[in-house]
C-alpha cells in the first residue's frame, strides 16, 4: 500500500494549489466575479471513501443531488491517466448557471445548462490540467467533458468502483457573491499515481538544483 | 546575481507549504547571501514571528489556513508600517490584485522560480 510522507503530500498539495489558482483566474473571468479557493486537501484513500469525502467537502446532505463534470486526461506517452472531476451541489450549480446565462434558475439541467456547464468544465479542468502538465512534464490530452446530475451515490458509483487506492486532491471553489461551492478531485490509478508522485517530487527537486 | 544587503537584513517567508518555503529560501539566499531568513507556516504564526523578530521584507503566501495573506500583512504592517510585503499567490484574479494594491502590497504570481526570486531580491534593502 502506497503511503505519502509529509513532504510529498505538501508538494502535491502545492501543485494543486498552483493548478487551481490558474483555473480560478480563468473561471473568475468567465463568471465575472471572484472565485475563492480553499486550501488543497491531499490524501491517498480507498476509492470507496470518495463519496463521504465529497459529501463532507461540498456540504451535501444524505440523498442530495450533485452535478458531476468529468474529463479523462492521458499523457501522450500513455503512462499517466487521470479522471478529473468537478462537482457541485445541484441547487447551487443551477443558481450559478442562472447568473451565467442571465436568466431565472432552471428547475433542472436542460440542454442550455448542460452546454454552459461543458464550458465551465472546459475552462476549469483544462486550465488546471495545463498547469499540472508542466509539473508532470507531460503533454496531456483530454476527452470532452461529460456532464451528469443525480443522487451523489449513484452518480459517483463509477468513480468509487475502482476498488484501489486513489489520490484525493480536493480543492473547494466558492463564488464570492453566491453560496455555490464546488470541488475539484483527481482520481488516478496506482501506476499513474506512482509516476505522478515521482514527477511532482522531481519538479520541486529539479527547480532547487537547477538554480 | 548576488546582492549585498544591509547588515541585519531579515526576510520572513510565510507559506503553509513547507516545500514552497524551502524553495523560496533556497533561491533567495543565493541572491541575498548576507540576509537572514525566518519562516512561518500560516498568517497567525507570521505575526507572532514578526513580533518577536522584525523583518524588513515579508514574502507572504495568499491562500493559507486561518487568516489569508492580505489580512496577515495588514497585522504585520500595524506593527511596523515600513515593512515591505510581497504577496505571493497562484491566484492572480483581479479581485486579489485589487486587494493587494489597496493594502499597498507588491503582488507576484507563483510558481516560485528564479525570475520571481530576482524580483523579490530587488526589494530587499541593499548596501549603498
Amino acid at each position: 500500500m502506497l503511503e505519502l510522507d509529509e513532504d510529498t503530500r505538501d508538494a502535491i498539495a502545492e501543485t494543486f494549489n498552483l493548478a487551481l489558482g490558474h483555473a480560478a483566474l480563468h473561471f473568475s473571468e468567465l463568471v465575472n466575479e471572484e472565485v475563492e479557493l480553499s486550501v488543497p486537501q491531499v490524501a491517498l484513500i480507498p476509492a470507496a471513501e470518495l463519496l463521504p469525502r465529497i459529501a463532507a467537502a461540498t456540504g451535501l446532505q444524505d440523498g442530495a443531488r450533485l452535478v458531476r463534470m468529468a474529463q479523462r486526461f492521458q499523457s501522450r506517452q500513455g503512462d499517466i491517466q487521470t479522471q478529473a472531476l468537478l462537482l457541485f451541489a445541484e441547487r447551487g450549480c443551477l443558481d450559478m448557471l442562472a447568473r451565467l446565462l442571465h436568466q431565472p434558475a432552471a428547475p433542472q439541467l436542460g440542454e442550455l445548462e448542460r452546454d454552459a456547464l461543458g464550458e465551465v468544465a472546459n475552462v476549469i479542468l483544462n486550465s488546471c490540467m495545463n498547469r499540472l502538465a508542466e509539473v508532470l512534464d507531460r503533454s496531456m490530452t483530454g476527452s470532452l467533458p461529460q456532464i451528469g446530475a443525480g443522487h451523489a451515490a449513484q452518480l459517483l458509483a463509477q468513480d468509487t468502483a475502482a476498488g484501489a487506492q486513489v489520490l484525493w486532491a480536493g480543492v473547494g471553489m466558492k463564488l464570492a457573491d453566491q453560496q455555490v461551492q464546488g470541488q475539484v478531485v483527481f482520481v488516478m490509478d496506482m501506476d499513474s499515481l506512482q509516476l505522478a508522485i515521482h514527477q511532482v517530487r522531481a519538479y520541486f527537486g529539479m527547480v532547487c538544483e537547477a538554480l | 546575481m548576488n546582492t549585498p544587503t544591509r547588515p541585519g537584513t531579515r526576510l520572513l517567508v510565510v507559506d503553509d507549504s513547507k516545500v514552497s518555503r524551502r524553495l523560496a529560501i533556497s533561491l533567495l539566499s543565493k541572491r541575498l547571501p548576507d540576509a537572514e531568513f525566518l519562516e512561518a507556516g500560516d498568517g497567525e504564526a507570521a505575526v507572532a514571528v514578526f513580533q518577536q523578530t522584525p523583518a524588513q521584507v515579508v514574502v507572504m503566501d495568499y491562500n493559507m489556513p486561518g487568516i489569508h495573506g492580505v489580512e496577515a500583512a495588514a497585522r504585520i504592517r500595524a506593527l511596523d508600517p515600513r515593512v515591505t510585503v510581497v504577496l505571493l499567490t497562484a491566484n492572480g484574479q483581479a479581485a486579489v490584485r485589487a486587494r493587494a494594491e489597496e493594502a499597498g502590497l507588491h503582488m507576484l504570481c507563483k510558481p516560485i522560480s528564479s525570475t520571481l526570486a530576482d524580483q523579490i531580491a530587488a526589494l530587499a534593502p541593499v548596501l549603498v
